[in-house]
């Protein structure tokens, strides 16, 4: 962030306030050369900073235990709204989805600037211990990733988390027991929530704080590397550290978080239907960053499991934390560490690679842009046999057999056939007599039981997930009053079609 | 120096634009998150039988009624005191003293209603006698269904 230096003419410089920010700001220089690249640890920083504040006010909204995790996040989406220049902003929903992808950024930023640190030899004398202090900061942010990934108690955060403590179980001799220790249980359940959201708010800030603090103060102590000098050449000073780099560390800075806050304000957060332990064959993914891994955990079984879950992981670590002391040369430049840069690129083509495979292959199970009515036609059927919260999928078995039922005859797949589904559904509106506690168009009667308009509901869900509503709705929504599917003798292809209407109709 | 005057006030709007947007992004999430939900419509609850009501002799009673205190679906006791108004209407009294929220007392010799707290005295329709409450005992919308008397949740 800054570089050595003393204030000008070598006298101490004012004492007090003044001094201490002329020593740590405004009489600093950065080397020569230092560009936008040198930007991405603040910008990291920065954005550290924003999820901080983000988090801290999610927290007065959130109730880390199963009865209401979910049921505060929903609060949060649909309720907490207010208006901005006269117009409605659903702020809780935009600050979800802040803290949702600011995490993704997180890891992004945190990427690009650990590649940045080793492409220009920044670990190298007489940084090492910087280098050694960011490595373990990008351990901790995982570790925010993973304990925060669960705090939404929907069906993805449950099981993707479920996963991924399997994944510490496979370690051979501790794993089980460390398991435990991360699930408070046995299995995953009421205990592991309170953990994950402790270490989420609690014990992992007060590892990163102090952590970056020091990696604050080492870049303060020790100054921006030199671009491409040997590690004992003199350094030769540029530009002044203000205004010249910090406008540069606030760009970038500026730009991540109005990249976040853009996807925050169309998308929020992704929020499936409530978490059930029952729910067979859903089929979790975590989160992308964990994508390569969970890739590479596929490849192995057995007693070479050891290979994804300890060898791996641990020798890549490992490799990063010794980085300093097994490269010693005195190059920095890249075009001169051919060997280091060798096993560099490797090393991210293997991550990328994992990761894009695990990506694609995510993606084959789900189908990829279908517009929301035509997946219905590949729920409508479910089987008898199926719990109450099958996933709401398209795929697989399901898929190939669903059927002519809720297509209305054929051409499921097809727009046509969607149109006729979707139209199906606005007419069995009357054969069910849901105007009798709801309003259609604005006509009906909502004497008894505040139920909502059934054109233009809010929440932004899709036919997937209103078919799984109206199988229970109790169930997705403790908080209502509605007759299920079974007390309305309602079949499964009329209930999917029923979800086709309410999505379509629904607000955007 | 023009130069650095320009990038320095750059530098100073842009950290005033992050700082600035965050404050206004927790002001909006305070002032959304310090209501709760208006998640139930307007909703009416039988208190008591018409035929109930005595002049001068408000009675003791409760009801109870759900509500969403933000996420959290709460149900709610509220105790009250029915009476009727000199047109023979009812009334539907709290029985959270307006001063600082004890209960009051319906006392028979002197029809008034006492706060044991802090002594404050209402009369039979509600105004203060005396004593620090800062105004009359607040009254419950209600109204007659048929032979029932009817009160609105709140
Ligand atoms: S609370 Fe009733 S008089 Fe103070």
């Amino acid at each position: 962030m800054s570089a050595s230096s003393t204030a000008p003419g070598g006298a101490p410089g004012p004492g007090g306030l003044r001094g201490l920010l002329s020593a740590w700001v405004f009489d600093k220089q950065v080397p020569a050369g230092v560009g936008f690249l040198r930007a991405l640890g603040t910008a990291l920083g920065v954005v550290l900073v924003a999820q901080a504040l983000t988090g801290m006010l999610l927290a007065l909204c959130y109730v880390p235990s199963p009865d209401h995790a979910y049921d505060s996040i929903r609060y949060l989406d649909e309720e907490v709204r207010t208006t901005l220049l006269g117009r409605e902003f659903a702020v809780g929903r935009f600050l979800r989805g802040f803290h949702h992808w600011g995490a993704s950024a997180v890891i992004v930023l945190a990427g690009l600037h650990l590649l940045r640190v080793f492409a220009t030899g920044a670990y190298k004398r007489p940084r090492a211990l910087l280098w050694v202090v960011g490595v373990a900061i990008l351990g901790v942010l995982l570790g925010f990733g993973f304990t925060g990934y669960l705090l939404p108690w929907d069906m993805k955060a449950f099981f993707a988390t479920d996963v991924g403590v399997n994944i510490v179980a496979q370690v051979p001799r501790v794993g089980p027991a460390l398991a435990d220790l991360l699930r408070g249980g046995p299995e995953l359940g009421a205990p592991t929530l309170t953990r994950m959201f402790a270490l989420h708010v609690l014990f992992l800030p007060a590892l990163l704080l102090p952590l970056a603090g020091l990696h604050l103060l080492l870049v303060h102590q020790l100054g921006i590397t030199p671009p491409g000098a040997r590690v004992d050449e003199p350094e030769v000073k540029g530009a002044p550290f203000f205004p010249d780099h910090v406008v540069r560390e606030l760009l970038v800075a500026t730009l991540a978080l109005a990249a976040i806050a853009l996807v925050a304000w169309r998308l929020g957060a992704p929020l499936e239907a409530p978490a059930n332990r029952d729910a067979h064959g859903y089929e979790p993914r975590p989160e992308w960053y964990f994508l390569g891994l969970f890739q590479l955990l596929k490849l192995f079984e057995g007693q070479s499991i050891v290979i994804p879950t300890v060898i791996v992981p641990g020798g890549v670590a490992t490799l990063l934390l010794l980085l300093p002391w097994l490269d010693r040369g005195k190059e920095r430049s890249p075009a001169k560490r051919p060997f280091a840069m060798t096993i560099g690129m490797a090393l991210l083509a293997a991550v990328v690679g994992l990761t894009a495979w695990g990506w694609r292959e995510s993606q084959v199970e789900e189908p990829s842009k279908p517009p929301p009515y035509v997946r219905v036609g590949d729920l409508s059927y479910v089987p008898p046999s199926s719990p109450p919260f099958a996933p709401p999928r398209a795929e697989g078995a399901a898929g190939a057999t669903s059927g002519g039922d809720a297509a209305g005859g054929g051409a499921e797949g097809s727009a046509d056939g969607a149109a006729a589904v979707v139209a199906k559904g606005e007419a069995l509106v009357a054969s069910y007599e849901c105007t009798a506690c709801h309003l259609l168009h604005g006509a009906g009667d909502t004497s008894g039981a505040g139920a909502p308009e059934l054109t233009g509901m809010k929440g932004g869900h899709d036919a997937a997930w209103f078919a799984l509503f109206l199988l229970d709705p109790v169930k997705v929504r403790p908080d209502i009053e509605m007759p299920s599917a079974a007390d309305l003798e309602m079949n499964d292809g009329d209930r999917a079609a029923l979800a086709a209407w309410l999505a379509q109709v629904s607000a955007r | 120096m023009i130069r650095r005057g320009f990038l320095a006030t750059t530098a100073a709007l842009l950290g005033a634009a992050i700082a600035g947007g965050f404050g206004l992004l927790a002001t909006l999430f305070a002032k959304a998150t310090s209501r709760w939900p208006a998640r139930h419509a307007t909703r009416w609850t039988a208190l008591c039988k018409l035929s109930d009501l005595r002049d001068d002799a408000p009675f003791e009673t409760s009801f109870t009624f759900e509500r969403f205190e933000g996420w959290y679906r709460e149900k709610v006791a509220r105790q009250v005191y029915v009476t009727r108004d000199a047109q023979g209407a009812p009334v539907v009294f709290s029985r959270t003293c307006t001063h600082l929220g004890c209960p009051v007392k319906w006392k028979a010799q002197s029809k008034t209603f006492r706060c044991a707290c802090h002594g404050g005295v209402f009369d039979a329709s509600g105004s203060v006698v005396e004593g620090p409450p800062p105004r009359a005992l607040d009254r419950l919308p209600c109204r007659i269904a048929g032979e029932l008397i009817e009160v609105e949740e709140a």
